[in-house]
């Protein structure tokens, strides 16, 4: 016996006494059946005809955990060899007996849990066959070690017929004990308050049985002859309709004593002469066993039956349940068109319950429509009526309005025909979702989404427009101011001789600032260009690009070294390399202006993020931005500094690089720390590495 | 002087100021050929294509080099340029771009159109005249330009 880890893990004191408690009482109960059974022992092999301790012992083993089996199996060995010697027999036969029993009701409950599994329950009738089954082999091979082992002491003349009557003994019992301990473990587990209507009817049914039956076994023998013994069954089935097995088997087992104690006494229907008590005996449980079966049979296929019921009235309870809270309207209709489920939330959705009039009256009654809100929806065509002509129907949009519902509502619909598995259509069923509110909510995301559109639209028309219009002001401007320019030269060239100091000057003052909206105009178109143009997209190797804006810093300023560093090779990207070009050197070209240390340097890096475009950075130990004009840096002309400081400029090229990225979907922050440095960070979303 | 004395320049430029300053620095230069102006884009393609009121070849001699600006009321410089460069006479002229344009997307397309040469404007005269000076030099004195019918 195989002891489960969970039995280790309920090792506790409590449990330890519960168990030794329920392992000695089954001790002592078997020990008393064994005596009482020994008062049915009948020569001439003094063997007993009647023997239910076997089924006790099996029984207890059945609803005992498996941990307690094998002290249960021992105590059992012990119990039986030792009311075998008390009984009279010697020890050598005491033993066999004692083996002989013990390995008959172990080799039952191994062959039940074989066939059927841990914990065997008897309520399907296919667990009575295995019962009967397990029980007839267990039996044959305990008779046959029973009979050996007398034959051992007596001589072998005994085998066949020791065999028989314990075999006989013994099936009858272990079939009718196995059943009423299952049966009343079950009855105790699954206890109720007792009503006594009940309990008087269990009394009658009890005086009854014991009365018949001592009535049937202790008439005379010519009496006996006449088939009173059939007086049981109607009993017996009153027992298998209303107390199912524990009532069977109870029931069985007190007439089956009586029985046997009046047979044993030489009394009733089964005494042939009064001479051979055991053939007797033998045909007396013959009997007892057709009744027991026949009753439990009955008393399973009652069990099953109404198993089967409980069951049905769960799923109908379930479903009932189901139809009366659900948010979607279901209706069944048999074959014929008449509504056999219209659950209140179908009434609710369409305003009108169920009615009694025929389908050809559907669209009428309830006022079905296309969801056009005018047309009549054809009843041919309607989900419920294609599915009881055996059709699926998928997602149909029906619009109804009645007298109930003037609003109008809209609804989607799907049907299904009920089939049984022949095929045949026994009617159908729709289910339909009141979309009204959906309908609504998604126009008005429709309409929403439209306007956004339209808004989106006029946006990037009213961008272009302000491109377009600073591109066309920017060109238009400067051609007259490139006239003003070169006629104030032509002016100085020409008449130079004849204007004084101070109109020369005033010539120059014109130049410059004419110089100076040049230069205004210049930025204000490269600035429209680079909104107006669109992005010649290309792959492009950054390090290639930082290394010619490089040269180009050192070409142009010898004395004005500044230490490039780039950590880490920069990626491939795709983007307007010509744009990207002007958007580091622009950047980077601010990092060296703006910078006072002696030794100025420049870091350019890049980090991939895991969602989205790389992060590129420009940093440098310049003079930093202060916190409050950071905000500011990005307009256009706004300068930090007066005109002639870090070399002037028009303050325009973070306005650039800003736009720059803004056409490549990028987005720029900068962190600062004033006097320490600054570090532009900047994405380009359609600059994806390669 | 490989530019012969016959030729003549053709100037495609839309503002007065400009054609002034290119008049006198060639003046400066010495430059001795005819320079004929044409205003306006279409005024320009109908010189070169010899149609509308230029039809008469007599009246349209070929010119030896062309000064194109790129932003120019009616067709566009750069139109002209293309027109230009497809056409398998006028092809052969070379064209020098004179405008105030820097955009490198118009560098770019003034090459692979097939200018020859591509000048911004200067802003200030005393680099005007300087880059005309050049511009002499190279195209009207040092290189060999073909004649063209």
């Amino acid at each position: 016996m195989e002891t489960t880890p969970s039995d280790n893990s309920q090792f506790s004191n409590v449990s330890i006494w519960k168990d030794s408690f329920w392992v000695v009482s089954i001790g002592i109960i078997y020990f008393l059946s064994v005596q009482f059974s020994l008062l049915f022992v009948v020569k001439p092999e003094h063997i007993a005809a009647f023997w239910p301790p076997n089924g006790i012992y099996a029984g207890a083993l059945l609803i005992s955990r498996k941990g307690l089996w094998k002290y249960i199996i021992a105590l059992i060995f012990l119990a039986n060899g030792l009311g075998n010697l008390i009984g009279g027999n010697s020890w050598m036969i005491s033993i066999g007996f004692a083996v002989a029993n013990t390995v008959e009701g172990g080799l039952i409950v191994f062959i039940l849990q074989r066939w059927n599994g841990h914990p065997f329950t008897l309520q399907k009738l296919r667990a009575l066959f295995s019962l009967i089954g397990a029980v007839v082999i267990s039996t044959a091979i305990g008779a046959s070690l029973g009979a050996t082992n007398l034959s051992l002491a007596y001589g072998w003349g005994l085998f066949s017929n020791v065999a028989k009557v314990w075999f006989i003994a013994d099936v009858l019992g272990s079939c009718m004990m196995i059943a009423l301990i299952l049966s009343w473990k079950e009855g105790i587990s699954s206890w109720k308050p007792l009503n006594h209507k009940r309990v008087i009817e269990g009394i009658s049914l009890m005086i009854l049985a014991v009365g018949i039956t001592v009535a049937t076994f202790s008439l005379t023998q010519q009496d006996a002859i006449r088939p009173y013994n059939y007086l049981i069954f109607p009993v017996l089935i009153w027992a298998a309709l209303r107390f199912e097995v524990k009532g069977v088997s109870f029931v069985s087992m007190v007439t089956a004593f009586i029985m046997a104690w009046f047979t044993i006494h030489g009394q009733g229907p089964f005494i042939t002469d009064g001479t051979n008590v055991q053939d007797d005996m033998i045909w007396l449980q013959l009997y007892l066993g057709i009744l027991l079966l026949s009753s439990l049979t009955l008393a399973i296929t009652v069990i099953e039956r109404k198993d089967k019921e409980d069951l049905l009235q769960q799923q109908t309870l379930v479903l009932d349940t189901t139809f009366q809270t659900l948010p979607f309207g279901v209706i069944v209709c048999d074959e014929k068109g008449q509504f056999h489920i219209f659950n209140p939330a179908a009434e609710k959705i369409l305003g009108v319950g169920a009615t009694s009039t025929s389908p050809d009256e559907w669209a009428n009654t309830y006022g079905i429509f296309y969801p056009d809100t005018k047309t009549i929806y054809p009843v041919e065509e309607l989900p419920l009526m294609r599915a009881i002509r055996g059709e699926k129907t998928d997602k149909i949009e029906l619009f109804i309005r009645n007298p109930n519902l003037c609003q109008g509502t809209f609804v989607n619909a799907v049907g299904a025909p009920m089939k049984t598995p022949d095929g045949t259509i026994t009617g159908g069923v729709v289910v339909f979702d009141n979309i009204t509110e959906d309908k609504q909510t998604e126009e008005q995301v429709q309409q929403l989404n439209q306007q956004l559109k339209e808004q989106i639209l006029e946006l990037d028309r009213s961008n272009k427009e302000l491109d377009d219009f600073a591109y066309i002001v920017s060109h238009d401007l400067k051609e007259p101011l490139r006239g003003i320019r070169m006629q104030s030269r032509f002016l100085m060239e020409d008449y130079e001789d004849r204007l004084d100091e101070n109109g020369k000057r005033k010539l120059t003052r014109l130049q410059t600032l004419s110089q100076k909206m040049t230069d205004l105009l210049d930025a204000l178109l490269y600035y429209s260009r680079v909104g107006r143009t669109e992005l010649s997209l290309q792959e492009t190797d950054l390090n290639e690009v930082i290394t010619e804006i490089q040269d180009r810093f050192h070409e142009v300023s010898q004395e004005n070294q500044v230490e490039f560093r780039i950590p880490q090779l920069l990626p491939h990207i795709i983007c307007d390399s010509i744009r990207v070009s002007e958007l580091f050197h622009n950047l980077i070209s601010n990092a060296v202006k703006y910078n006072d240390k002696a030794k100025k340097w420049i870091e350019i890096g890049w980090q991939n993020q895991e969602a989205g475009p790389p992060v590129f950075s420009v940093r440098d130990n310049g003079i930093g931005i202060r916190e409050e004009q950071i905000d500011s840096i990005f307009r256009i002309f706004k300068r930090l500094h007066e005109q002639d400081q870090f070399g002037g400029g028009t303050g325009v090229g973070l306005t650039f690089v800003e736009k720059i990225i803004q056409r490549h979907g990028g987005k720029i922050w900068v962190e600062s720390t004033f006097g320490e440095g600054t570090t532009f960070y900047f994405t380009l979303q359609k600059g994806e590495t390669i | 002087m490989t530019l012969g004395k016959g030729q003549i320049i053709l100037v495609v430029e839309d503002s007065e100021d400009d054609f002034e300053a290119m008049e006198r620095a060639f003046k400066k230069e010495n430059v001795g050929n005819t320079i004929i102006r044409c205003s306006n884009g279409d005024k320009a393609i109908d010189y070169l294509f010899r149609q509308g009121k230029y039809y008469e070849p007599d009246q349209t001699p070929r010119p030896g080099i062309i000064f194109l600006d790129l932003n120019l009321p009616g067709t566009d410089g750069r139109v002209i340029l293309s027109k230009l460069k497809q056409d398998d006479i006028l092809r052969s002229i070379p064209v020098i771009v004179l405008t105030t344009s820097s955009d490198e997307r118009d560098i770019q397309d003034c090459f692979q159109a097939g200018a020859n040469t591509y000048v911004k404007k200067p802003v200030d005269f005393e680099s005007f005249i300087e880059a005309m000076r050049r511009l002499k030099d190279y195209w009207i004195e040092f290189s060999i330009i073909p004649k063209v019918e």
